[in-house]
């Protein structure tokens, strides 16, 4: 960490503690110390004192800070959301026969689920860029679309509806490609243990409530819809079933572990193309996503992290093909990019290349922790929909 | 016969079939009597694997501690161990499960790591800053915190159980005699009155030496370490940590090793059984 940060974080612990000391009620004591923690900086966005001096302090050391801290920043990413959806309570009901049944209607189909690496995960502080624990319960969803060829959902059609669903379900297995697939008739299959996990994020960055997540395939479930995208600014259909099965498992994954809404995202909000330092390297579900019917806030507004906080960007094919939902997110990012930089009284150019410096060392930390067990591929939708020039990771043929 | 005299003693148990399960502290007591092993709903920290009950025993002994919720929605926290270093344990099933147990008895459920229990517990005075330890049974749980955020955590599966099945393994004794010698005779001060005691005090200073070695480890590597400014207090609970003497000889440990972290004192916490849970308590009340 940088001088500056070193400075804004000295004072604003030294401020918290002398709040916290003042408190003769233990309970009132740690509740004010843990709300601080939580939401570290005045949501109203004013800068705060510590601001004004982590700028003098800038303006006379002239020392570039890698990493500097910014609590604007943080509860700046903590977006408010849109009326809370508290996921209802959720339980196991049987398992009968290979399949879950649960309390609000959701089967699951755990026959022929694989097992993939147990579950482990660094989650960084986003506003210091520094590691502040190791978890191994899920902390989000990410949803996937399988890319695979489908048939016209007709009833004449069901034996190529059938097939194509198995083709496709094994090649997920095979290659430990997402925890869940959801298929065009609405059956909820199991194909990589939850408490594992499975290879559909690969090189990948979100953040929300001041926590970042650094390549999400251990952080974040990974959910497919059957479907294909043909057009990427349109993105892709879902059967009425879908919807309702996608409903019911979002539910339950988020009454399970938790999950807050602001971490339901879709896998173009997170994807990235490292070397290039490129977002939207797979581009499924880059649009028409239906968080509304799934019971979630519409998340295409959120900023896109990779681009706020390390500064990544995108090209025209992605300005293009995601105007109509991503935009919003990606101009978002760049504002908040923008405005971290000049926080910081460093040109755009010199905060890019602090971050994609700290990027780059997490990234390097993240393999060491592998051990290079780690396989980061996932299994990216193919033709146009992952035409990213760079960076890609797997390129497996669609179903035909 | 049998059940009859259970109900007298109030000693709490389960009828399954013709089996009656005994289970709390009394278990380990009649375990000795018949000169069996005891059975575990849980091991190194988590529940066991290999006992099919497991779960209906934990939910038997939460409902003996805690009766019926007092209404839906009541808050109940529960503490997970931090990841065992250097071992490839999954700790998702045993959160997941225990969550799952508690929501269906109607409680509003959250998780606290243990460590930062008994920081919440016994670190108030220093704003919750500090390191907490609790020595259980199947693991060591520290946690290091700065004004109530942990900063690094983590577990060892070096605690009680180890030292009772090593010692046993040693002198030829059941691990369920050496965990009773363990808790009623065993001190640190003074030369061991018998081979049991002599290998529970060489099993001790392993652990103890195994966990001061993990400190210094884990903390070096945390780059968080500028936050604190002064010296913190470590603060020793859990079964483990009752011996006489165990808090100066841990102690030394850290004194020897020299930690990244400034430490201003070594102190076993008031009523160290309760220390997690008194935690937990702390984080419930300060979340409502």
């Amino acid at each position: 960490m940088g001088v500056i940060g070193r400075a804004r974080e000295a004072l604003q612990a030294y401020r918290l503690e002398r709040r916290a000391a003042r408190l003769q009620d233990p309970v009132a004591k740690l509740r004010c110390l843990r709300r601080a923690q939580a939401v570290s900086a005045d949501p109203t966005g004013r800068p705060a004192p510590e601001a004004i001096l982590a700028r003098v302090a800038a303006a006379v050391l002239l020392v570039p800070s890698p990493t500097a801290s910014d609590a604007w920043f943080a509860a700046t990413l903590e977006t408010p959301r849109e009326a809370s959806s508290r996921p209802p309570e959720v339980w196991l009901v049987e398992e009968r026969d290979g399949v879950e049944y649960f309390s609000n209607g959701l089967r699951i189909d755990n026959r022929g689920a694989v097992e993939g690496r147990p579950r482990r995960y660094p989650v960084y502080d986003a506003d210091t860029l520094e590691l502040r624990e190791w978890r191994w319960v899920p902390a989000g969803i990410v949803y996937h679309t399988t890319e695979s060829h489908i048939a016209p959902f007709r009833p004449e059609q069901n034996p190529r509806l059938m097939l194509a669903g198995r083709w496709m379900l094994d090649y997920v297995r095979r290659n430990h490609s997402y925890h869940f697939v959801v298929d065009r008739f609405g059956r909820v299959h199991r194909t990589v243990a939850e408490e594992h996990a499975a290879n559909h994020a690969g090189a990948s960055i979100w953040a929300s409530g001041g926590e970042l997540f650094v390549n999400l395939n251990a952080g974040f479930l990974g959910i497919a819809f059957e479907t294909e995208t043909r057009e990427p600014a349109r993105g892709a259909e879902l059967t009425p079933a879908q919807k309702l099965a996608g409903r019911l498992l979002t539910e339950m994954l988020r009454a399970r572990y938790r999950i807050v809404e602001a971490n339901c995202v879709t896998h173009a909000q997170v994807s990235v193309a490292p070397a290039a330092m490129l977002v939207g390297n797979h581009l499924d579900w880059s649009a028409n996503f239906p968080f509304a019917e799934l019971g979630l806030a519409d998340n295409y507004g959120q900023p896109i992290a990779a681009v706020a906080i390390f500064g990544f960007r995108f090209d025209r094919e992605f300005q293009r093909a995601t105007r109509s939902a991503l935009g919003r997110g990606l101009a978002a990012g760049e504002e908040l990019f923008r405005r971290r930089a000049d926080s910081l009284g460093r040109s755009e150019p010199q905060h890019r290349a602090a971050v994609a410096r700290r990027y780059r060392e997490i990234v390097q930390a993240l393999r060491n922790e592998a051990r290079g067990k780690e396989d980061n591929s996932s299994w990216a939708p193919p033709r146009q929909t992952s035409a990213r020039p760079s960076d890609s990771t797997s390129a497996p043929a669609g179903l035909s | 016969m049998t059940e009859r005299a259970l109900a007298r003693e109030a000693i709490p148990y389960a009828r399954r079939d013709s089996t009656l399960i005994v289970h709390g502290d009394e278990s380990q007591r009649f375990a000795d009597l018949l000169g069996a092993e005891i059975r575990r709903p849980m091991t190194a920290g988590m529940l066991n694997p290999a006992e099919t009950d497991s779960t209906e025993i934990i939910l038997r002994i939460v409902d003996s501690l805690l009766g019926e919720p007092g209404g839906r929605g009541t808050r109940l926290v529960f503490s997970v161990p931090a990841p065992p270093l250097a071992a490839d344990v999954n700790l998702t099933y045993h959160e997941a499960a225990i969550r799952d147990l508690l929501t269906r008895r109607g409680y509003q459920v959250s998780s606290l790591n243990e460590g930062l229990a008994v920081v919440y517990a016994e670190l108030e005075g220093t704003n919750y800053s500090g390191i907490g330890v609790s020595f259980g049974g199947g693991l060591c749980n520290v946690c290091l915190a700065h004004l109530a955020c942990p900063v690094a955590s983590f577990s060892i599966p070096k605690a009680g159980d180890y030292i009772d099945a090593s010692a046993a393994a040693v002198t030829g004794e059941r691990p369920t005699r050496v965990c009773l010698e363990k808790e009623s005779g065993f001190r640190f001060n003074g030369a061991p009155p018998n081979k049991i005691q002599q290998a529970i005090g060489v099993y001790y200073d392993d652990m103890i030496q195994s966990l001061v070695e993990a400190m210094r480890d884990c903390f070096g590597g945390s780059r968080q370490l500028g936050r604190f400014r002064k010296p913190v207090p470590v603060v020793l609970s859990g079964g483990t940590a009752l011996p006489e003497g165990f808090a100066a000889r841990f102690e030394r440990a850290v004194t020897a090793a020299s930690l990244p972290v400034p430490i201003s004192e070594v102190r076993l916490a008031p009523n160290p059984l309760y220390s997690t849970a008194k935690g937990a308590l702390m984080a419930a009340l300060a979340e409502a």
